[in-house]
């Protein structure tokens, strides 16, 4: 009985506060409308003033709205990953400080990119109003009606950033989400193995003797992030020629067979391994391995690991048939995201807009090393030398493939896995790769009902 | 025993007529004003409860409850969409239904009316009762009796009132909502709160068991590895641990704590510490591997996790590891509590220490433990963090769906639902698991003397 | 005369292969852990090593852990504060939930115990992650989630379906106790608090105990409940969260630095606990 009057009660309260709620929230619009109203016609003119200022010190910083500097008074939350949250800080005081008319109130959350949308999609109601989130997972979100469109200041957006980070953020045909950073996987190398100019081609690589016990090559060929990169080399598609049709995957096509030969060769030659990203380090800094692909996030660790001789480079080519093709990784974003059941979407627009500026990027690259889009930015290959890692990424990026994101590509990651897992133990062998590529395909078309 | 329970079921309604006849005024009001024939003879706080209960579950129906059932029915009719406002240059969010609030909170409705229906069966009671002591002429209980009574002849109200609370909200509750999942389309389709979803009754099943496509060709064989491992996890981890347990108590072993606590140490590490380390230590270019490797053992790395024959036996083997000292404890003190006499018969007859294993040792404590048998086993059938930390499903089979070849069908619906998102699937494989396992449990549970001599214990 | 000797030699050598057996299977079981404990110390960083000695070894993993910087923002001594809360109070709660479920179902009998019994033995076996997110939405109507009071009911709230082992135990106690001091006048509860609770120390420890590990290990729930209120983890999920595959590289050491922090006091605990949990958990089986 008592769970019942409990139930009851609570459920009562809970209507109460929501109904005082809306109250006080339709109290707090109407008053706000009066107070807007009163302040304008009295403090028109500075205010006016001020807008100038701002327009003129935000001049150089192209991404800058030239709309009105004021938003009103809003309260907003902004997920980052753990590590970027003194960063995000940072930022988040700089935009305070170009809007000091207004009363804004902004909060920080731990949520990954990675985790974006399994939080968003927990409870949007509760999640950020601005959120970072893997490009691969744009298309799920949008669907699920957990983003804004982008409309205000749509075309400086897509001016500033470079094309493949605005199709990563677009939907549709439509802009969902702001682009910040790029991300994708280039070589790693260890410079008292190879020289620059060895490390261009694979077959060059792995016909070099290191010596016992050394493995030339290594990537983690059970993963499909990685693997694409083969595939995708021979021309093979992923979901279409632009990614966004869930009918068609043509891995399994002639180019495809080719690849597969080429990943069985590989498997099957003692100087390569299928290391995963926790074995590398350990491997360089035995001097066991010469190269490897990986991404930024293990720079900082291989660099100490390898001291000097710390090399990277754009992925090799690989020579397929007779043919030299450039191997082309999956290319992922970091973008930034309005929540659709934000309060205050002006408000929380502007504020995504200013983390992926220019100015934003630059401290993200200087920071957390991380590959700006910002085609100025991206351009500027000098300032980016400062990072090898980083310049090595942006170099790859003109050969990276985009990484899909309709909802179909979820479907990718197991298959892949399975087909790569089945190279490397040898359960593919030359004789049933057909057999195996079809069923890798079908299982990436795979629905349920 | 049994006889009247039926008894009382059946006549359930021939009580409330019956009730109804004989009852006088008050009684008879009681049915529609809660509480009225206590408050009416004397019994004051307890018809003002029943009173108050009663207002505040009105009030409830037509505030919130009864809109909360019509959503029940529809699953939400208006979807969220974004509206262009011109004036502000951007979209605006209309919100709309969301349905799986919808759901959740028509089933809590729905709890609350039951709960409604037992206070309202125990008012028709209480009235009754209040009425025939009055015309016996007994003394009614006041509330303080009542209280009083709670911490001796209703001790198991008291007792259970919170358990069942916490078990009702945070367990029964949640397991209601996500069984009515299994009958909608909530799947990555149908994400709320952009999507509603609706009720598609049992196609879910269907696509499953029937359909011979992509996930019915994967359930059935996860399902049979999934009885596979619960059948060798669960043996092997009782069988291996209760021969420790007696390697350990041979009498001339010395520092038998020291020992136990050795084996016992692997509990107090936290599973998703031991089990990433093991996962390390085996992997392909592993410690493991490259130990043997140096001294000369093997050629080519063992491939423990990544082929499909070996990862099975491997993750049943490092079960072991985490299974082995649970039951060494269990056991130990079982163990020693087997009358001597029996096996000094049993050395008289000359039996082999085998023998005398199979046929003393063995009934002996299956005959104490199958309960905790039982819960192995299932727990087993739903190991999760083993799997799901050890090998995570892998090594990954395109002849499966989304699935690994070690996948058990409780790390394939969390596959489902966190990564795919398909709630529906998920909860369908769900019920059919808690179907097979509870048929199971409570079939083994019924047969054993634990249940049927349960009186003859004390 | 010979016979005897024959008999102890044989002894011997059974004995001398128990030792052999057990040293070796006790080797096993305590290599991950040492493997564990080694990794913490390790100085250079990284997942896995094809090696199982270090190259190197440092403190730094565990300065790190109560250092939280910029760039390693992981306030572990928080984390274990968090725990260390929860489990005393749902292990408060759940002991008591536990015991008195218990004793209900062993000694008073009642018209909805049997079924009760049945429902509790098959409750558990719904994949419990399957409901989390109802339970968010139940947690957040009561306006409680991202705190610690709703880890403690989430982890408490069970304890009234695992009544079985500690049923078991009561079960040995002889009734005919409580029958002499419902003679002498007490009530139901009096025979619970002054009789029966006094005589069930090893169950009370068995429960007690298992009601604590649970929020050092989860980390699923957790992760629903405190979503991106990080002040809030607890070490499971904060030490999860670490090694989070791309940071795997980075934080690895640290992790493991951690999980020895987590593991020396439950260790500790079991150890000086073992007695009364073997006992605890067989006692019910006495008399079967």
């Amino acid at each position: 009985m008592s769970l019942a009057y409990l139930i009851n009660k609570r459920k009562r309260e809970v209507e109460i506060m929501k109904k005082g709620k809306k109250l006080i929230a339709l109290l707090m619009v109407v008053s706000l409308l009066v107070a807007s109203f009163t302040a304008c016609s009295k403090k028109e003119e500075p205010a006016a003033e001020k807008e100038t200022e701002q327009a003129t010190e935000n001049a150089e910083g192209d991404t800058a709205t030239d709309e009105t500097k004021k938003l009103g008074d809003a309260t907003l939350k902004v997920w980052g990953s753990q590590e970027d949250q003194e960063m995000l800080g940072k930022m988040v005081e700089n935009f305070k400080a170009l809007y000091p008319e207004d009363n804004l109130d902004i909060s920080l959350g731990v949520v990954s990119e990675a985790d974006a949308k399994t939080e968003v999609l927990k409870d949007t109601s509760v999640a950020a109003d601005v959120f970072a989130f893997a490009s691969d997972q744009i298309a799920e979100l949008q669907a699920a009606g957990a983003l804004y469109r982008i409309t205000l200041n749509k075309d400086a957006i897509i001016a500033a950033n470079s094309e493949p980070s605005i199709q990563a953020a677009t939907v549709g045909g439509e802009l969902y989400a702001y682009p910040s950073s790029a991300d994708t996987y280039f070589m790693y190398y260890d410079k008292s193995k190879y020289t620059e100019d060895e490390v261009k081609s694979l077959e060059t690589m792995m016909e070099k003797d290191l010596g016992p016990n050394v493995i030339n090559f290594s990537f983690d060929a059970d993963n499909g992030w990685y693997l694409s990169s083969f595939f995708f080399a021979a021309g093979c598609q992923l979901f279409g020629a632009d990614g966004t049709d869930p009918t068609t995957v043509t891995f399994n096509d002639a180019n495809g067979v080719k690849v597969g030969n080429y990943l069985i060769d590989l498997a099957n030659n003692k100087k390569f391994a299928n290391h995963d990203d926790g074995l590398l380090l350990a491997a360089f800094q035995g001097g066991t391995l010469g190269a490897t692909m990986s991404g930024t996030w293990n720079a900082e660790n291989i660099s100490k690991a390898l001291g000097e001789n710390y090399g990277v480079a754009k992925l090799p080519t690989i020579n397929l048939d007779g043919k030299e093709v450039q191997l082309s990784g999956m290319a992922n974003f970091k973008l930034y995201g309005v929540n659709s059941q934000t309060q205050y979407p002006e408000a929380a627009m502007a504020l995504a807009d200013y983390l992926t500026s220019k100015e934003c990027q630059q401290m993200r690259f200087e920071t957390r090393s991380y590959a700006p889009t910002n085609v100025e930015l991206a351009s500027n290959t000098e300032a980016l030398s400062v990072n090898p890692a980083v310049a090595a990424l942006s170099e790859q990026s003109q050969y990276a493939t985009l990484q899909t994101s309709i909802p179909q590509s979820g479907n990718y990651w197991a298959p892949s896995e399975a087909f790569g897992a089945g190279i490397m133990n040898k359960e593919v062998t030359k004789e049933n790769l057909q057999e195996n590529l079809d069923a890798f395909v079908n299982n990436i078309l795979a629905t349920l009902e | 025993m049994d006889k009247l329970k039926k008894e009382s079921k059946t006549n359930i309604f021939k009580f409330y007529s019956k009730t109804f006849i004989e009852g006088d005024i008050f009684t008879k009001l009681s049915f529609i004003i809660m509480g009225l024939s206590n408050l009416l003879r004397g019994q004051i706080v307890k018809g003002l409860i029943y009173l108050s209960l009663e207002i505040g579950f009105i009030y409830f129906m037509v505030t919130t409850g009864v809109s909360k059932l019509i959503g029940l029915r529809t699953l939400g009719t208006q979807g969220q969409h974004m509206e262009f406002d011109e004036s502000r240059g951007i979209d605006i969010t209309v919100p709309g239904d969301n349905s799986m609030l919808f759901l959740l909170f028509g089933v809590s409705t729905l709890f609350i009316v039951a709960a409604f229906l037992v206070l309202w069966n125990s008012n028709v009671k209480s009235a009754i009762k209040a009425q025939q002591m009055k015309q016996a002429a007994k003394k009614l209980p006041g509330f303080i009796d009542d209280i009083q009574s709670l911490f001796d002849k209703n001790l198991h109200m008291s007792f259970l009132s919170l358990p069942v609370i916490g078990i009702l909200l945070l367990t029964v509750l949640p397991l209601i909502f996500m069984i009515t999942i299994a009958f909608t389309n909530y799947d990555h389709n149908h994400q709320p709160p952009g999507n509603l979803f609706t009720w598609v009754g049992l196609k879910n099943f269907d696509t499953i068991l029937l359909s011979g496509e992509t996930i019915s060709k994967t359930f059935w064989p996860i399902l049979g590895w999934t009885i596979i491992w619960a059948i060798f996890a669960t043996i092997l981890n009782y069988i291996l641990g209760m021969l420790l347990a007696m390697l350990i108590n041979r009498k001339d072993i010395k520092f038998k704590g020291l020992w136990r606590t050795l084996f016992v140490l692997s509990i107090a590490v936290p599973q998703f510490v031991s089990l990433l380390i093991m996962r390390n230590i085996l992997a392909d270019q592993g410690a493991l591997n490259m130990l043997l490797k140096e001294f000369g053992l093997i050629e080519k790395s063992i491939p423990f996790f990544t082929n499909p024959t070996l990862a099975r036996i491997s993750v049943i083997v490092i079960n072991l590891w985490i299974g082995i000292p649970h039951t060494l404890l269990i056991t130990t003190g079982i163990l020693m509590n087997i009358p001597e006499d029996l096996y000094e018969s049993a050395k008289i007859d000359g039996a082999p220490p085998f023998i005398m294993f199979f046929k003393i040792t063995l009934p002996y404590v299956i005959f104490v433990t199958t309960p905790y048998l039982i819960t192995q086993f299932i727990g087993n059938i739903n190991n999760f963090n083993v799997i799901y930390l050890l090998s995570a499903g892998g090594p990954n089979t395109n002849e499966y769906y989304q699935a690994g070849k070690t996948d058990l069908l409780v790390t394939w619906l969390y596959k489902l639902t966190v990564d795919k998102k398909d709630y529906n699937y998920a909860s369908t494989i769900g019920i059919l698991v808690f179907v097979i396992s509870a048929t199971f449990a409570l079939s083994v549970y019924r047969k054993t003397s634990a249940y049927n001599n349960e009186e003859e214990f004390q | 005369m010979s016979k005897i000797k024959s008999i102890s030699g044989k002894r011997k050598t059974v004995n001398f292969f128990s030792y052999i057996l057990l040293i070796v299977l006790s080797a096993i079981w305590i290599m991950p852990l040492f493997y564990v404990v080694l990794t913490s110390f390790r100085a250079e960083p990284g997942a896995a090593t094809p090696y199982f000695w270090p190259k190197g070894f440092t403190l730094k993993n565990y300065y790190n852990l109560f250092h939280p910087t910029s760039s390693m923002p992981y306030d572990f001594f928080l984390w274990f504060k968090n725990t260390f809360i929860v489990a005393v109070f749902s292990c408060i709660l759940a002991t008591f939930y536990n015991l008195a479920t218990a004793y209900v179902m062993s000694r008073l009998r009642f018209k909805m115990r049997k079924p009760y019994m049945n429902i509790a033995l098959i409750l558990g076996m719904f994949p419990g992650f399957m409901s989390m997110i109802a339970v968010y939405y139940i947690l957040k109507s009561l306006g409680i989630t991202q705190s610690l009071v709703a880890l403690v009911l989430v982890y408490s709230s069970g304890a009234g379906l695992n009544f079985y082992i500690a049923k078991g135990f009561f079960d040995t106690i002889p009734k005919a106790l409580d029958e002499a001091a419902w003679i002498d006048g007490a009530t139901k509860f009096q025979v619970f608090r002054k009789l029966t609770v006094p005589l069930s120390k090893p169950i009370i420890v068995y429960s007690t105990l298992t009601a604590f590990l649970a929020p050092w290990m989860d980390f699923i729930f957790v992760s629903v409940i405190m979503g991106d209120n990080h002040k809030k983890y607890t070490v499971a999920l904060g030490l999860f969260k670490m090694i989070d595959a791309k940071q795997v590289n980075q934080y690895f050491t640290m992790f493991t630095a951690g999980s020895v922090l987590v593991s020396i006091p439950i260790a500790l605990l079991f150890i000086s606990m073992q007695r009364f949990y073997v006992s605890g958990v067989t006692g019910g089986s006495v008399k079967g």
